[in-house]
């Protein structure tokens, strides 16, 4: 009987290192039941004392290898390898997907959504007129406005890098006619010594929407339905009073800290808002200024990317957007 | 910005201030806390002013505003009660003479035999040592405080250095005095100055000179509570570079009538505390053409623009909370007064944005835009994203660098001045002189991102980037045109290409002809015929290892190997050991052509491999051609490898070309695919002397 056991185990054993699929598993398990079964039977052969060590031996084995086909089965059922020279966890560097620059891709993920929304893309030059990057913005060469966007020059004093994108709003009122949605991503320039929280470049994505009855409570809307489809349903967007010389009214525009959802945190200094984009209905000296009537109905706001990115990212620098470090980039 | 000491401003209050209320309001009404320190048991606030409200520059502003948020009448007026009798005659002991159209209102107030020895009183000591303003003497000090309680600038001149008439006039001609901060400033032609007979005392709303200084030994005065023109003050502050509190104010605007009562209270408090004997005949020239503001709003206008339903009588209330004074004319119509403070209010959208600002902006519910406004596909965004689908599809990363290079970035990349690439497009302000260049080729920035890379150890880089670069063509009529932007795309790669392991049994590095090959892979998605052309004008480039690429029959682009001796130019540029391969190209007016299936067979393809020996100079682009026009029934002709050194000739290359054969109705025979051979092999032969190897 001890023998039969030692043989059975040693089989047994052995057959069951080699198991690779459920269907195997189960052929051994049949195969084990019927040779308990014949155990049992030789057992009954036995004398008293010899049958209590047997059946003691028996269900020992019963117990031990119902124990190792569990095992079996769970690595099986999880899909989990058995012993094969193929691990398959490991991969070739054969096939790597490149990155998108993290800017770019917020900056299309917003270009996306307002597409959805019906915009159109417009983009201009960033060497720029000081006409249409101030002048026609409602900001001539004395405004103090002109002190928010400290800009750079090239040769000549009217000419320069623009300093927003608004400028491109008003190369496309001068060729278009309304009713139109159109929004102006790139890049635009301002003189900011870089250190880690500024760079002389940074992204914008300003929009305009001009046609009769829009109002501030379509320019809600349009922030609003953005901020929702861009960053989730929960997020929540607020409008303060504020100034930009082009608008009027215009309004600061604030969405729940995307850190924490509005609940508070470092990111927005306690505040649960974090101020995203600026906005309001086209000052009527803009319009007047491309050639529309005093009277149009329109309104403009403009996203500073910059900082979405780093957030959405975790990126903790600023000025990391443009070093390009590629063990950072190739992590997204 | 303006900051201000809590405690001054709820002592200067005829109400209690609540400190969390007045910051909840000021932050929901646009001027938002720029800073908030500790200063004992005080509180400083800053709070962000922007160029549309200067009256909040001041104490008295905030408490308006204060005020507003309260729903109480205006706060107390800070006017002070002294009999001066204001009047354009000259009265006082030297003449004023105001020939500038840049001043609004001049008052002149003169007190003689003052004690200016005393001590500056406490209470404004303290202001002005938390907000960092530093104590001059009693007169000087007591300006400084009126300027930040009331808002109005002031100059105050000793009588005694004055020598005959004041005159306040745009300056004719340059003129350069010492001023008050210490240094010899030119003041531009056309600046506002007052001088005296014999010389200059100040330029107006600015900065005051030596010459007519107050000292602690002054005895008699004449103070100048004025109006200026906010554009005079602006340009001069701007071309001088002089900044001071009361320019800060007068270049965004200060209230007119302000005047009248910043001599008054001036002049009482000197007296309070300096003692002396006032001139009670002042001086004031008055600008004529000053008149109220008065603005019509519509009740209809208003909800059009903010979404609204409000009644004329909600929008008269909230207007007359903010000190308008408003007359409701046919139930719909609003002739509104200006308060003289309110400088920023000129178009009936002024007085909206007050509304909407007093309703409440959160009141304002959203309403979906009602616009047909058809959407318009951009060719510059398609491009940009089809290139950047391709490349991220390749293991490319995509990286974005800065407009502008190195002022000496042309003579580093080895581009003379005849290039298509050459930039000379300076910035006149740049951060210096290592960003001053508006970039002409992206290669700079990449070559340089690639080095700043190899620094950390990270060898392997395949980069691109999408972006413009800066050309100058001169000679159009007006000179902005001389300015050309292309939208432009980049790429660069370094390193290895199939790593050892794997079954490789050693590293593979990139090389020119995978540069050719990522090109040849962007311009097939776009079913675009392209041609890459050897060239040797491009000085970034290996001697031989550069080429233009050439689309559509126009030349658009590089490709190459980048030059040892470039790389050598950028610091840290040898640690870039493998090939360094660029490729470059505008992609304006690119477009995808429609792709069609050429060809579509049950019957199975018969691929021919053939070694020739080409002569250098010859290029696939041409001989190619032969190959893949001599029969219909070749459909793909494909360079495998290329091969120079031992074995091949000098001067020749062993190129081997796969041809595969195809016919859409049967099994090629031998014979047909052996006759065909034999043609464009001849004719290889003849055009270029390519022969197969033997």
């Amino acid at each position: 009987m001890k023998n039969h056991i030692a043989q059975i185990k040693e089989e047994l054993g052995s057959k069951l290192s080699e198991v690779k699929a459920s269907e195997g598993l189960k052929i051994l398990e049949s195969s084990f039941k019927k040779s308990l079964k014949e155990l049992f039977a030789e057992m009954k052969a036995l004398g008293a004392e010899d049958k209590r060590e047997a059946g003691q031996l028996i269900n020992d084995l019963k117990n031990e290898f119902e124990a190792r086909f569990e095992v079996i089965r769970q690595k099986l059922a999880q899909g989990a390898d058995v012993e094969t020279e193929l691990d398959l966890s490991i991969a070739s560097p054969a096939f790597v997907r490149g990155k998108i620059h993290p800017l770019i891709r917020v900056g299309k993920m917003m270009e996306d959504v307002y597409k959805e929304m019906g915009f159109s893309i417009a983009y201009g030059p960033e060497i720029e007129l000081d006409k249409f990057n101030y002048e026609m913005l409602n900001m001539p060469y004395y405004h103090p406005a002109r002190d928010m966007q400290d800009t750079f020059y090239l040769e000549y004093p009217n000419i320069l890098l623009r300093s927003h994108t608004s400028c491109v709003q008003v190369r496309y009122m001068l060729e278009h006619k309304p009713p139109f949605m159109i929004i102006s991503p790139g890049v635009v320039y301002r003189v900011d010594e870089i250190d880690p929280q500024h760079t002389p470049c940074f992204y914008q994505v300003e929009g305009l929407v001009v046609g009769d009855g829009i109002n501030l409570a379509n320019l809600k809307w349009a922030m609003t339905e953005s901020v929702k489809r861009i960053f989730g349903e929960s997020l929540k967007v607020r409008f303060s009073p504020c100034y930009y010389p082009y608008t009027e009214p215009s309004a600061a525009v604030d969405m729940s800290c995307i850190m924490c959802g509005g609940k508070g945190c470092r990111t927005c200094k306690g505040t649960g808002w974090m101020r995203v984009a600026g906005a309001g209905m086209v000052h009527p000296n803009v319009f007047e200024g491309v050639g529309y009537s005093r009277e149009t109905a329109g309104f403009a706001f403009g996203w500073g990317l910059n900082r979405l990115p780093m957030l959405y990212f975790k990126i903790a620098e600023m000025r990391k957007l443009f070093e390009n470090e590629l063990t950072l980039w190739e992590q997204l | 910005m303006f900051k201000f000491p809590f405690n001054w401003l709820a002592s200067a209050s005829d109400t209690d201030v609540s400190y969390d209320k007045l910051l909840d309001w000021l932050s929901t009404q646009g001027f938002e806390l720029a800073s908030l320190e500790d200063a004992g048991d005080d509180k400083l606030i800053e709070i962000e002013v922007k160029a549309n409200r200067p009256d909040m520059l001041s104490v008295a502003g905030v408490l308006r505003e204060y005020y507003i948020s309260e729903k109480l009448p205006a706060p107390k007026s800070f006017d002070a009660d002294i009999a001066l009798s204001f009047s354009a005659d000259n009265r006082l002991s030297h003449e004023i003479k105001i020939s500038s159209p840049d001043v609004h209102r001049y008052c002149g107030v003169e007190i003689t035999d003052i004690d200016n020895t005393v001590e500056t009183p406490e209470y404004i000591l303290d202001v002005l040592s938390k907000l960092g303003v530093a104590h001059i003497n009693p007169v000087v000090d007591i300006s400084n405080y009126v300027l930040l309680l009331i808002g109005q600038p002031s100059h105050v001149f000793d009588t005694d250095k004055v020598e005959g008439a004041i005159t306040v006039e745009n300056t004719a001609s340059e003129t350069k005095f010492l001023t008050l901060n210490g240094s010899e400033t030119l003041f531009p032609a056309g600046a506002l100055l007052i001088s005296d007979e014999k010389k200059p005392l100040c330029a107006a709303g600015m900065i005051g000179s030596p010459n007519a200084e107050i000292t602690r030994e002054t005895k008699n005065i004449i103070i100048e509570s004025a109006n200026f023109d906010h554009i005079i003050i602006r340009t001069t502050s701007k071309k001088t570079h002089v900044s001071t509190m009361a320019s800060y104010r007068y270049e965004r605007g200060v209230d007119t009538e302000l005047s009248y009562i910043g001599a008054r209270l001036l002049t009482k408090m000197i007296t309070d505390i300096c003692g002396g004997k006032v001139n009670t005949n002042a001086f004031c020239y008055k600008d004529a053409n000053y008149k109220p503001q008065v603005v019509t709003l519509t009740t209809e206008k208003t909800n059009a623009l903010l979404g609204t339903n409000l009644y004329p009588d909600e929008i008269a209330d909230m207007l007359r909370r903010c000190y308008f004074d408003v007359k409701v004319i046919d139930g719909i119509t609003m002739e509104v007064t200006v308060p003289s403070f309110r400088l920023d209010i000129e178009y009936d959208v002024d007085l909206i944005e007050e509304v909407g600002r007093i309703y409440g902006y959160h009141n304002i519910q959203p309403q979906p835009i009602k616009l047909y406004a058809p959407a318009i596909e951009n060719p510059v965004n398609k491009n940009s994203n089809i290139l950047r689908n391709i490349m991220t599809g390749f293991g490319f990363i995509e990286v974005l660098t800065y407009g502008f290079i190195p002022a000496n970035a042309m003579s580093v990349l080895n581009i003379p001045e005849d290039s298509p690439y050459y930039g000379d497009i300076h910035i006149q302000n740049p951060l210096s002189n290592y960003y001053e260049l508006m970039r002409p080729t992206h290669a700079y920035n990449l070559i340089q991102t690639a080095i700043n890379n190899l620094t950390v150890n990270k060898t392997d880089i395949k980069i691109f980037e999408i972006g413009k670069t800066f050309h100058r063509e001169k000679g159009h009529e007006d000179r902005y045109d001389d300015y050309r932007e292309k939208n432009t795309f980049a790429a660069l790669i370094t390193g290895t290409k199939y790593p050892r392991g794997f079954g490789v049994a050693k590293d593979i590095k990139y090389g020119v002809y995978d540069a050719v090959a990522a090109v040849r892979s962007i311009f097939d998605e776009y079913n675009a015929a392209v041609v890459i052309k050897n060239s040797v004008k491009h000085g970034m480039f290996e001697n031989g290892a550069g080429a233009d690429i050439i689309v559509n029959g126009e030349t658009i682009g590089i490709v190459g190997k980048i030059s040892k001796k470039v790389l050598g130019g950028f610091e840290n540029g040898k640690l870039a050991k493998d090939d360094v391969l660029y490729l470059e190209f505008c992609f304006d007016g690119l477009c995808e052509n429609r792709k069609a299936i050429s060809y579509e067979t049950n019957f199975p393809s018969v691929v021919r491999e053939y070694n020739f020996i080409v002569r250098n100079g010859i290029h696939f682009t041409d001989y190619g051609r032969i190959i893949s026009s001599e029969s219909p029934l070749i459909v793909s002709v494909k360079p495998t490898d290329v091969y120079f050194g031992t074995g091949v000739e000098k001067g020749y290359s062993s190129v081997l070309i796969n041809v595969e054969y195809n016919a859409p109705d049967r099994t090629l025979s031998a014979e047909e695919i052996e006759n065909i051979e034999i043609s464009f092999k001849k004719k290889l032969s003849d055009t270029y002397g390519i022969e197969l190897k033997k």
